[in-house]
């Protein structure tokens, strides 16, 4: 498969179809894969496939090195995983690349990538994607678990959660939608989301990270992944996924052309909490 | 010497009023109400104008339109000391730039679930409607958010300060 897929990259390079892919070579250690940009079709040797292939590549096409490839001609080839996929669909539905712009060469079963890749080369399921799967049930069990809670439990646990947050904004720099220049975390006047790292401005913080994605995260679980002391901040995405789902009937990443729910309405959505 | 003992019984009996009364009244909660421009504010201006009573705890922030209103205002102002927020505009269909409250609807319901999820006591931020006609149901709404977070007690936990 990876024979397959260099073979295809070398290709694409030579008949300048694209004139950059963004894949992954082999880190420093060999559980570690890293994002490698090939430009030359010999350098498509360098590329690896495997199940330490995890960063989620989506983000890259956004940096300014990358858009200033683009300008010369050609596309942008990128190696997708259905996370990856589902980030450009997020990506094209707001305005943020063109479709034209990129070339996804998909890696997966078809069954789990949203219709809009170029090409894919067919894997069976990774051994990633499989332990991936029952973690999101474990977590769909365990959100479930927790609404179980009073508000004062619930307090409490997110409360020990969030002062565990130093505020590195690791899990805004992974996301592959967090793509403000300058993030409301950065703005100083106002400054809305205090920098240091206490209840007050941690609550803050997290709350709006996840509010921004409301109805936006692609279910990616790099945030999660990123954060050196491992808040559960999937759980607080899934929730809201869920909630999107149930009131909007709507799922992030799948269809470019559909507005995201909360920049839309319809005249009649049922709430009951309004006075 | 008989006067002098009624009017110490007599002030005995007051302070234990005034004492009685600090207690009981020991916690008064700081609300910040956002309005919008084009209704609730109105509707807060007739209810003045009506000469209409209510608690005097509502910090009133006028906006252009709830949609105008980033949920990150309601928690700044949980982190700068807040007790409770309300949160009031145009009735569906009403509103000054005709999609404003529908944006804000949407993001509300969200929102609102958001915090019953962290655990947030879900009288401690409210949400209504209230034209320009209502300043009855501004007076009431008032009232009734003032009495539920004084049943709360103060937040604590998300001050920053």
């Amino acid at each position: 498969m990876l024979d397959k897929l260099k073979q295809r990259i070398k290709e694409l390079l030579t008949n300048k179809i694209v004139n950059c892919v963004i894949g992954y070579e082999q880190g420093d250690n060999p559980t570690l894969a890293r994002p490698v940009y090939i430009t030359k079709p010999n350098e498509a040797e360098r590329l690896v496939y495997n199940e330490y292939c995890i960063p989620i590549l989506a983000k890259y096409i956004l940096k300014p090195e990358v858009r200033s490839l683009k300008l010369e001609a050609g596309k942008i080839g990128i190696i997708a995983k259905p996370s990856d996929v589902r980030a450009l669909v997020g990506l094209i539905q707001e305005k943020q690349i063109i479709r034209e712009d990129v070339y996804i060469i998909a890696v997966g079963r078809k069954e789990d990538f949203p219709k809009i890749y170029d090409e894919i080369i067919e894997t069976p399921l990774s051994e990633l994607d499989a332990k991936r799967k029952t973690q999101d049930a474990e977590q769909l069990k365990q959100i479930a678990e927790f609404e179980k809670k009073t508000p004062e439990e619930k307090r409490a646990f997110w409360q020990r959660e969030f002062d565990k947050c130093i505020k590195c904004y690791a899990c805004r720099q992974i996301c592959p939608l967090c793509y403000c220049r300058v993030c409301i975390a950065d703005k100083n006047q106002p400054q809305w989301i205090p920098p240091m790292p206490n209840s007050g401005g941690n609550f803050s913080w997290n709350m709006i990270r996840a509010y921004h994605l409301a109805g936006r995260c692609i279910d990616c679980g790099e945030c999660e992944r990123a954060c050196p002391v491992d808040i559960p901040l999937m759980m607080l995405n899934k929730k809201i996924q869920q909630m999107i789902k149930e009131k909007f009937d709507y799922q992030a990443g799948l269809d470019p052309e559909v507005p995201p729910p909360l920049s839309t309405y319809q005249e009649d959505d049922k709430e009951k909490f309004i006075i | 010497m008989k006067q002098n003992a009624e009017r110490k019984t007599q002030d005995a009996e007051r302070n234990a009023q005034d004492a009685g009364r600090r207690t009981q009244d020991a916690f008064e909660p700081k609300i910040v109400a956002f309005l919008c421009n084009w209704c609730s504010y109105a509707g807060a201006d007739l209810a003045g104008t009506s000469r209409k009573q209510y608690a005097p705890n509502i910090r009133i922030i006028k906006v252009p339109c709830t949609g105008r209103l980033d949920p990150i205002v309601l928690i700044k102002s949980f982190e700068m000391g807040a007790d409770g927020i309300l949160v009031s505009g145009c009735h569906p269909g009403d509103c000054h730039y005709r999609s404003g409250n529908y944006l804000a609807r949407r993001r509300w319901m969200i929102f609102n679930e958001m915090l019953q999820f962290i655990g947030l006591e879900q009288d401690r931020v409210q949400f209504s409607w209230v034209s320009a006609a209502e300043g009855g149901k501004f007076v009431d709404v008032v009232n009734k958010i003032t009495e539920d977070i004084k049943k709360l007690g103060p937040a604590k936990e998300y001050n920053a300060s």
